[in-house]
Parts: C-alpha cells; sequence; structure tokens
C-alpha cells in the first residue's frame, strides 16, 4: 500500500519530518505520511510550489534557517512528484535515491 | 536562557564539538586565516585539541585557558623541522614562537578551504601550564586579530569548492563579486534568468516571508549541460550560482553550516 511506502521511507531518512506525494497534472496531493504535521492546506501550497520550481526540471531544494524541502520528479511519469521536508542535516543523497525508487513503486500501484 | 548564552556555553563546555564535523574558519590565503586561527585559540577556555587543515596539510594543537599549549601533530607538506611535538610552549623560547608562527603561515597560505575540528581529549588536559597568550602571538606574528573574515555568503560559496562552476554575488550596488565560466557568468547575470528567478521566488513560501531571512533555492533545467541553479540570500546579499549537476547534496551540507 503507497500510504505504506511513504511512512517507511520517512522512517528511513534521519530527520524526515513529511513525505507527500503529488500529482501535477490534476494538481493534488494524493498521499501523505501519517505523521506529518504539515495541514492540508500546507501541503496544497507545497503542490502549488512544486509546479513551480519543477517547471524546467527534475529535482529542487528550498532551504530556510531550519528545514529543507525538497521537490523530485518521478523519472518514470514526470507529472509525479515526491515532496520531503526535512531537517537540515538531512542526507539529501537519501532523499534522491531513495525517494526515486519510492516514486517508481507508487507510481508502479503499490 | 537565551538560544545565544545556550550555545556559548555549550561552545565553552566543549559539548557536541566532535559532533557536526570540522567547522569552516575561512578561505585560507587571505591575512583573515591566521587571525581565524587565533581566535579560535583565543576562544578556547577548556582544554581541547584543535585539529586545522587545509587539503592534505593538517596542524593539531593543543589548547585551553585562551593559550597554544603545544603543537602535537603536523602532516602534510608543512615545515615541522626542529619541532618538538607535544612539548609545553613557553613565551621565553623566541626561536621556537616564530618556527610555530611558520608553521601557521605555511598552512594558511594553501589553497583551500581552512577547517577547525575542536575534539575532547587526555592529552590536551595533561597540558595544563604554560602556553602562548593569543595578544603576544599577534603581535610577534604582525596578525590583525580584527582582520574580517569573509561574509557568511563569501564562506559558502567558497565552501562549496569546485562544485560551483561559476557565480555573481550581488550587494547595494549590484554586482560584487563574480567567478568561474563567463558564459555561464553571461547567463546569470541576464535580465531573462534573474526576472525568472524573481518569478520563481515570489510563487514559493520562503520567497513570499523572506525579508530578512536567509534562503536558498535549488534548480534544476535553467542551465546547460544540467548545472544546477542556486539562488541564495544570506542577510544583505545574495547571489546566484551556477553548480554541478551533481551537488545538490554539497550545497545542502554547505548550507547547513550557514
Amino acid at each position: 500500500m503507497a500510504q505504506n511506502l511513504l511512512d517507511q521511507l520517512c522512517d528511513k531518512i534521519a530527520g524526515c519530518e513529511t513525505l507527500a506525494f503529488f500529482d501535477l497534472s490534476t494538481r493534488m496531493v494524493l498521499l501523505k505520511n501519517s505523521g506529518t504535521p504539515q495541514s492540508q492546506d500546507a501541503l496544497n501550497t507545497m503542490c502549488k510550489e512544486a509546479e513551480v520550481v519543477l517547471e524546467d526540471g527534475a529535482v529542487s531544494l528550498l532551504g530556510s534557517d531550519t528545514q529543507f524541502t525538497i521537490y523530485l520528479r518521478s523519472d518514470k511519469v514526470p507529472t509525479d512528484v515526491l515532496c520531503c521536508v526535512c531537517a537540515l542535516d538531512t542526507d539529501v543523497e537519501d532523499v534522491l535515491t531513495l525517494g526515486q525508487t519510492c516514486l517508481e513503486e507508487i507510481g508502479g500501484g503499490a | 536562557m537565551s538560544s545565544d548564552l545556550q550555545n556559548k556555553l555549550e561552545e565553552l563546555a566543549g559539548t557536541n564539538e566532535t559532533k557536526g564535523g570540522a567547522l569552516v574558519l575561512c578561505r585560507s590565503g587571505t591575512p583573515a586565516a591566521m587571525a581565524a586561527i587565533l581566535r579560535a585559540i583565543d576562544n578556547t577556555i577548556l582544554p581541547r585539541l584543535l585539529e586545522l587543515k587545509v587539503g592534505a596539510s593538517h596542524i593539531s594543537v593543543l589548547a585551553g585557558g585562551r593559550r597554544l599549549r603545544a603543537i602535537h601533530a603536523v602532516s602534510g607538506d608543512l615545515p615541522s623541522d626542529g619541532l618538538e611535538l607535544g612539548q609545553p610552549l613557553s613565551r621565553d623560547d623566541e626561536a621556537m614562537q616564530n618556527q610555530v608562527g611558520q608553521l601557521f603561515k605555511a598552512l594558511t597560505a594553501k589553497e583551500g578551504v581552512l577547517t577547525l575540528l575542536r575534539k575532547i581529549d587526555p592529552k590536551a588536559s595533561d597540558q595544563s601550564d604554560g602556553g602562548l597568550e593569543i595578544g603576544g602571538l599577534a603581535k610577534s606574528w604582525d596578525v590583525d586579530l580584527n582582520a574580517t573574515p569573509p561574509s557568511a555568503l563569501a564562506q559558502f560559496i567558497f565552501s562549496l569548492g569546485e562544485d560551483v562552476l561559476s557565480h555573481v554575488e550581488f550587494g547595494g550596488d549590484g554586482i560584487i563579486d563574480e567567478s568561474g565560466a563567463a558564459d555561464l557568468n553571461t547567463i546569470l547575470k541576464s535580465d531573462e534568468l534573474q526576472e525568472k528567478v524573481t518569478s520563481i521566488q515570489k510563487e514559493t513560501r520562503q520567497g513570499q516571508n523572506a525579508s530578512g531571512k536567509n534562503q536558498v533555492i535549488v534548480l534544476s533545467g535553467h542551465l546547460p549541460d544540467g548545472a544546477l541553479l542556486c539562488v541564495t540570500q544570506i542577510a544583505d546579499s545574495s547571489a546566484l550560482l551556477a553548480v554541478q549537476k551533481k551537488a545538490l547534496s554539497s550545497v545542502a551540507t554547505a548550507w547547513s553550516h550557514v
């Protein structure tokens, strides 16, 4: 089940606070990890933000003084996007690698 | 207790000093590098082993009580002949002071980033007497302790090292610094790209709440050959960078140290 995939991935990534799965073709938040503190409104805003920052690319990172938000577009289904909100000391390489695998599993109908 | 005070107390107590890896002090090869080393020693109240490194060259010193107690180890291409490693330094031994000064100058003359790692080490506690006071060393070695270190933005850019292909830094009066490939600089300075960046910033949560806040945005797909476009704002300075396409993690790591 896709929900479990996000929860398991969030557990694997140290410092991960939120994982969400967006469908940019419908501009909808389709999934989120069960432990996220983000409201649905906040996730909707992030979905719009993903559309802006991923307009021409496959990955984007936004950093503040306290955390990163990473948007990762699926290699296989370009409208599928994973959003990860994480701590500044999170291993970004983990997010990219494990996140792409997760996107493929969700896209494959897990 | 304010977080600043808490941080200072933790710094003095030495907690967490070895957890976050080495601290980037500044770019070596600048007058600020010697001053940064002396200030690091001056900030060391409790006995500590300080590991100073530029590339493959490295000096470990024992410090405490705001004094340089002893040179513990030297590696890399540095002038260490005649140094008595581990022996207490005395202000009466002027020749040794000069030799230690030459050692530090050789390290800070190396091209690269000067980093500092503080360690709690029993050897540092053993050296509780004597040592060289920083004011005297600064005078003897002709170091300006007030030499201004590079800005946080300059340090951020520098700590990315060769991952930066090109950069343009903006200040109050326009472009204040730039480096790297000319063709990428031309793109970074183009009105078209800057308008695009401004437009993207306005539509992000950070851009909408950016007043006075530090932020970094890394975008793919805007530059040739897969290079990443990095937009950064720290305090009153901002910069556009072209970075290697595989450097997202490096940018994140550098940002986490800002």
